[in-house]
């Protein structure tokens, strides 16, 4: 029997506030919750093990060139120490090197396919030796220069930090040679690995992502998601799964940083300015003239500037123009959809997980943004996860559903505390009725009546 | 609900206030008046008799040919210890959501329905709407946001006004 089962499903047991949580993501999925309930963390597990599936070889080469990267610096610093005095070998061994850096492996088959960095190891090989059995060599200087290049040769190979004293000894004895054979093992068996992970898409490696995400609380096999019922993190045969129905994905947690280089911890921030920065497809559409005519009053255009920097810049109707970083807070969540869909990077196979899509925004652009979410998802089948604390947003992405008939696909859960805990959180599915996260929001009214006069 | 604490209906207050006495045939079963405006069972006892507003005011539009105003569905009078107090309440029981609520028209029905009660016996500062208990927390959401975030309009269900004025 076929079971047509919902598109996606992301399933978490005891993870940080998470007691238990099954939530689908099938059209627009709005999470309601206090803070601290774990919302966020529901989002950043499904964009990083969507975005780590999608981009699997990607990370995967971008994890090798990082180890290597290490290595070629390492190369550099020994060909500037024991050649400078040989113009000519200097100049070709620099030029080699250079050749081999240059090729920029962005591709798995390209380590396949080319063999100049082992090519480069060997030829150092020979000249060391040839290096080593000159007279100028034995000099004290030189000595100091290849004992502390091979101490470094040391240190990248063996991680000398958890070696013991014995061990040290043993390694201490290692001629020069020995240890950039050693180095050539190192590269081969980066590369050996690489071939691996592109092969197998080994689910170890996909959690050691994760666990640099969630730095404070490794993962374990605490969550998984599901396309049409199948997991994605295949625990059995230990593989992280491709997904097939989303292509494009992005987490967007503040439109603060539309356009501002960030840093290495939030790289979802990175991952959303590159959507950003690509290239127009999309000139028109339904959605772009909403957005241009009945909400911003113009349009975002990507421009570069006297130093070639691109910038973003807002294209008032009135013919004004403003940087858009110099633009409200506001106005950028609306310009954030507003690129993305010119991009061409908004369909079908797209997820938008958005925390708190109200922030920043007055009442009136709440709803405007409710909106825009319920018909990116109508006209061009765009899926969300919303996290929201907004009673209009809640509200006017319900009503508005009904209106447009997507509410079928629409999803509420509301975060509820566990009744042995009250810092842990279940997430109950409640479809389209909003009673019980009216009644989470209605506290404040509670609170206002008790902390302030109000008649 | 800490506002009516101690408070009960009080059918004597009820039949006697001015409007009571003028407009007899105004006086409806509670159990009548909820079905008439979306009850789908009796939930009150028998014999509890409330101010049908909406009677009273026909009848004077029409004595003093002018067109209807809008009132709240109905008064009761309560009682705590020695102390007579009216209620103004209003069925909202065929509303399909708590999200249709016209702010501006409550607030001219409460007005109007004040007026039409005088201050004997007081008036509380307080009004009832009574909803589904499905759409309770979204329309509390829609009031407060509707009249400033003034807590004097309480929504509640049929079955809380029972417990809490009438059992």
């Amino acid at each position: 029997m076929f079971i047509m089962d919902n598109n996606f499903k992301i399933e978490i047991k005891d993870f940080r506030a998470i007691k238990e949580a099954s939530i689908i993501i099938d059209g627009i999925t709005v999470i309601a919750g206090e803070n601290g309930s774990g919302k966020s963390t529901i989002s950043k597990l499904l964009y990083h093990t969507i975005k780590s599936s999608m981009n699997y070889d990607k990370i995967v080469v971008e994890k090798s060139n990082r180890d290597l990267y290490k290595i070629f610096e390492l190369l550099d610093i020994l060909i500037r120490e024991l050649f400078i005095l040989d113009t000519d070998k200097y100049t070709f061994l620099r030029r080699q090197l250079k050749n081999v850096r240059s090729k920029n492996f962005h591709q798995i088959e390209l380590f396949d396919e080319d063999n100049s960095l082992t090519n480069l190891i060997n030829l150092l090989i020979e000249q060391i030796y040839d290096f080593q059995n000159k007279k100028a060599s034995h000099n004290e200087l030189y000595q100091n220069r290849i004992n502390r290049i091979k101490r470094m040769l040391i240190d990248e190979i063996f991680y000398i930090k958890n070696s013991n004293k014995a061990d040290l000894k043993e390694i201490d004895k290692l001629s020069f040679n020995d240890l950039l054979k050693q180095l050539l093992n190192k590269i081969n068996n980066i590369l050996e690995q690489l071939r691996e992970y592109k092969e197998k898409r080994p689910i170890s490696f996909y959690y050691n992502i994760l666990n640099e995400v969630f730095y404070d609380n490794p993962i374990s096999k605490t969550f998984n998601i599901f396309e049409y019922g199948v997991p994605i993190l295949d625990n059995k045969d230990e593989k992280l799964n491709e997904i097939h129905t989303i292509h494009n994905i992005a987490y967007i947690d503040t439109p603060m940083i539309i356009g501002i280089p960030t840093f290495a911890e939030r790289t979802h921030w990175d991952d959303l300015n590159e959507l950003l920065e690509k290239k127009q497809r999309t000139k028109k559409s339904d959605i772009l003239d909403i957005l241009k005519k009945d909400i911003i009053k113009g349009e975002i255009s990507n421009e570069y500037d006297e130093f070639n920097d691109k910038n973003f810049v807002y294209k008032r109707e009135d013919g004004a123009e403003f940087d858009l970083l110099e633009c409200a807070t506001g106005l950028k969540s609306f310009a954030i959809i507003q690129i993305l869909h010119k991009n061409g990077l908004l369909d079908n196979k797209s997820l938008l997980i958005i925390d708190e899509p109200e922030a920043h925004l007055h009442p009136q652009w709440v709803v405007e943004y409710a909106r825009l979410i319920v018909l990116l998802n109508k006209k061009l089948g765009v899926k969300f996860l919303i996290a929201s604390h907004h009673p209009d947003m809640i509200s006017a992405i319900k009503y508005i559903s009904l209106k447009e008939k997507t509410d079928k696909s629409l999803n509420f859960y509301l975060a509820e505390k566990n009744k042995n805990n009250p810092f842990l959180y279940n997430y109950k599915h409640k479809k389209i009725d909003l009673e019980d996260i009216f009644a989470s929001f209605n506290i404040a009214f509670e609170r206002i009546d008790l902390y302030g006069k109000t008649e | 609900m800490e506002k009516l604490n101690n408070w009960k209906y009080c059918k004597e207050t009820t039949i006697t206030h001015r409007l009571s006495i003028t407009h007899k045939d105004c006086l409806i079963d509670i159990n009548n008046l909820s079905k008439k405006n979306g009850a789908k069972k009796e939930v009150f006892k028998k014999e509890i008799e409330v101010l049908n507003l909406d009677c009273v005011e026909i009848k004077l539009a029409k004595n003093e040919r002018r067109n209807r105003k809008k009132t709240m569905d109905f008064v009761v009078g309560l009682k705590r210890k020695n102390e007579n107090k009216m209620l103004l309440i209003d069925f909202k029981l065929k509303a399909k959501n708590g999200k249709n609520i016209d702010g501006s028209n409550l607030k001219n029905k409460i007005k109007y329905s004040v007026s039409l009660i005088g201050n004997n016996p007081q008036i509380m500062k307080f009004y009832l709407l009574i909803y589904n208990k499905n759409y309770i927390n979204e329309a509390t959401q829609t009031i407060r946001r509707k009249m400033l975030n003034k807590p004097e309009i309480i929504i509640i269900s049929i079955n809380e006004l029972k417990t809490i004025l009438f059992n």
